[in-house]
């Protein structure tokens, strides 16, 4: 059996409000059971969902662990979960627990795709997602402390310190989100009643209501706006803005990626005007690359 | 690009004075050219105030080329339509030794009473952007006392206005204030205002690229109420509004005495939202009902 820590991670710390998406290095079922017994029982009792995705040996260990407790939790077959499937899955949980090695089992590009799409997409859900990662296998373990923000340690949850936030030039996973069904150029300001149009008429072949529709374009103006570091008295610059409007069968999804002026900061995301994104939209994340070059927005809606 | 699309204005009617707001002088020419010719082939004497440069001929501007109509070059050569340059303008407006403000109405004035003399059955005057400073209170009280005495021609006379708004050309506090002054009749790119019936009637799209703009008009709207007097405000041809205009609403509601209300008719849904999570305050009040 292998526990181990990367030796730099930073201090136990407590969970934030929103999604806690962590790794948890661990070979040993039992071991993983105990580390992460916690989470589960804190879920259980505030009635909340609780999900093990894990193989035979996986599963008796947190019947051993949970004693009674285990009738209240799913134990769904890992064939029936795979990485593609993993947001729509986990999208409607309003809170819980997910334990599951969905990801670190496949060995394609999917499972670090998935990966990087739950941080992204789902950075407000208020969600505890443990991915179970072998410490042995070097490529499992590269994956694990690249694509967690946090690990679950023996002593407890831990800021990763090798956790690289998906690249914002990197395009968000088709395979994952669905190909792009708009790419629109924002020429100037002036064309972005132009580009709310073509997102409202995505929007309506996509099926959504009225309501949900208008939120979607409003997402997207203001991500634009955001993306672009634009405010009242600065207009978007021609040629560097794009927006990617993408339909899967769970969500609509505008992905805004933007270059922010020479100099101008970048806006954190306490920003009241993403405060206020977030209102209109089941998702709305923000990051930039490392050079704070473009800044990218992604806003979704479930369907 | 903004062109004044609709019905030509009744005179008397606070629409007869326009200010038609453009980003470039290409889509202001636009703009003005298709005025120009409807004004033309209704059979108005235009007179036309610009900017001729360093060439100082007429031949040279824009109206004299292929970015004008036909029938607009063919009013300039008949004296239809008569250009004067700004330079000139102001000259002969300090003639007079009583101040620029006195001396453009008193130009004014005596264009209109000698076009109608003349028998042509309608007036129209025209102004390019005039690169005003306003860079204190008192130049922007003369700019709005300027701007007064053309809607007092306008009431009494049948004469239309339009006034040209080319932002690039303009500072931030022109611009501001130059929409605050001419709330009354706006057309602007994507959005326009009239007010009708007491009743500042919006159309279009409010978002970020003319929220100083729309801020702009909205402080002259509420600056005219009397105090105590709602603004009404009809909203029922508003497509679209973000999260920049719905916070200027909010500012200037609450910036407004308690005895003040701004009545919103018809907002759309996805604005009564909006208000609700920035906080609508109780001098914001919604009326639904008329929307088509």
């Amino acid at each position: 059996m292998t526990v181990t820590s990367p030796a730099d991670a930073g201090p136990v710390e407590q969970a934030p409000a929103g999604l806690v998406h962590a790794a948890v290095l661990c070979g040993d079922p039992d071991e993983v059971a105990r580390r992460t017994e916690e989470h589960v029982r804190t879920a259980l009792a505030a009635d909340e969902t609780v999900e093990v995705v894990l193989d035979r040996r996986g599963v008796r260990a947190f019947r051993d662990a949970l004693g009674d407790d285990a009738e209240r939790v799913a134990f769904p077959a890992p064939a029936s979960l795979v990485p593609s499937g993993v947001l729509p899955h986990l999208d409607p949980l309003d809170g819980g627990v997910v334990v599951g090695r969905v990801c670190a089992d496949d060995p394609g590009p999917d499972g670090s795709l998935a990966e990087d799409t739950l941080t992204l997409l789902l950075a407000d859900h208020r969600l505890t997602v443990l991915c179970v990662y072998d410490p042995d296998d070097p490529v499992e373990r590269a994956r694990a402390l690249r694509h967690h923000a946090w690990l679950l340690t023996a002593e407890g949850l831990r800021r990763n310190p090798d956790f690289r936030a998906p690249s914002a030039t990197s395009p968000v996973p088709a395979g994952l989100l669905g190909s792009s069904v708009a790419t629109l150029s924002v020429p100037d300001g002036a064309a972005l009643a132009g580009l709310r149009h073509q997102v409202a008429v995505v929007a309506r072949e996509a099926g959504l209501d009225p309501e949900r529709a208008e939120a979607i374009v409003l997402a997207a103006h203001e991500a634009m706006l955001f993306a672009s570091g634009a405010d009242l008295r600065s207009d978007l610059l021609p040629g560097e803005h794009m927006l990617d409007v993408r339909v899967t069968p769970a969500a609509v999804v505008t992905e805004c990626r933007g270059t922010p002026p020479s100099g101008t900061p970048l806006v954190p995301v306490e920003d009241p005007r993403f405060l206020h994104l977030r209102r209109f939209c089941d998702h709305a994340t923000v990051h930039a690359d490392r050079e704070e070059r473009l800044v990218r927005v992604l806003t979704g809606t479930t369907r | 690009m903004t062109v004044d699309a609709g019905p030509r204005p009744d005179t008397g009617s606070p629409r007869a004075h326009l200010l038609q707001v453009a980003d470039t002088d290409h889509a202001q020419r636009v703009g003005t050219a298709a005025w120009l010719d409807r004004e033309l082939a209704f059979g108005a004497k235009v007179f036309y105030k610009g900017w001729l440069g360093d060439a100082g001929r007429v031949e040279k501007h824009w109206i004299a080329g292929p970015e004008s109509s036909r029938r607009t070059r063919e009013a300039l050569r008949s004296g239809q339509l008569e250009f004067l340059d700004f330079p000139e303008l102001i000259a002969r407006c300090e003639q007079g030794g009583d101040g620029l403000t006195a001396g453009l109405h008193r130009l004014q004035v005596e264009e209109l009473e000698r076009a109608l003399g003349e028998g042509w059955p309608s007036v129209a005057m025209t102004q390019e952007s005039s690169r005003r400073e306003c860079a204190d209170d008192a130049e922007i009280a003369e700019f709005g006392r300027q701007e007064g005495g053309y809607d007092a021609l306008a009431a009494r006379a049948p004469l239309r206005i339009l006034c040209q708004l080319t932002t690039s050309v303009e500072n931030e506090r022109h611009v501001f204030e130059s929409l605050g002054v001419h709330h009354r009749h706006v057309a602007d790119v994507g959005w326009r205002a009239e007010l009708d019936d007491e009743r500042w009637a919006l159309h279009g799209d409010l978002d970020a690229h003319v929220a100083q703009r729309f801020g702009g008009a909205l402080a002259g709207a509420l600056r005219e109420k009397s105090t105590g007097a709602d603004l009404q405000l009809d909203l029922s041809d508003v497509g679209f509004v973000d999260v920049a205009c719905a916070q200027l609403l909010v500012l200037a509601a609450r910036a407004e005495p308690e005895c003040r209300r701004i009545v919103l008719h018809d907002p759309p849904r996805l604005l009564k939202r909006l208000l609700d999570v920035l906080g609508r305050p109780a001098s914001i009040v919604v009326v639904d009902g008329d929307r088509p």
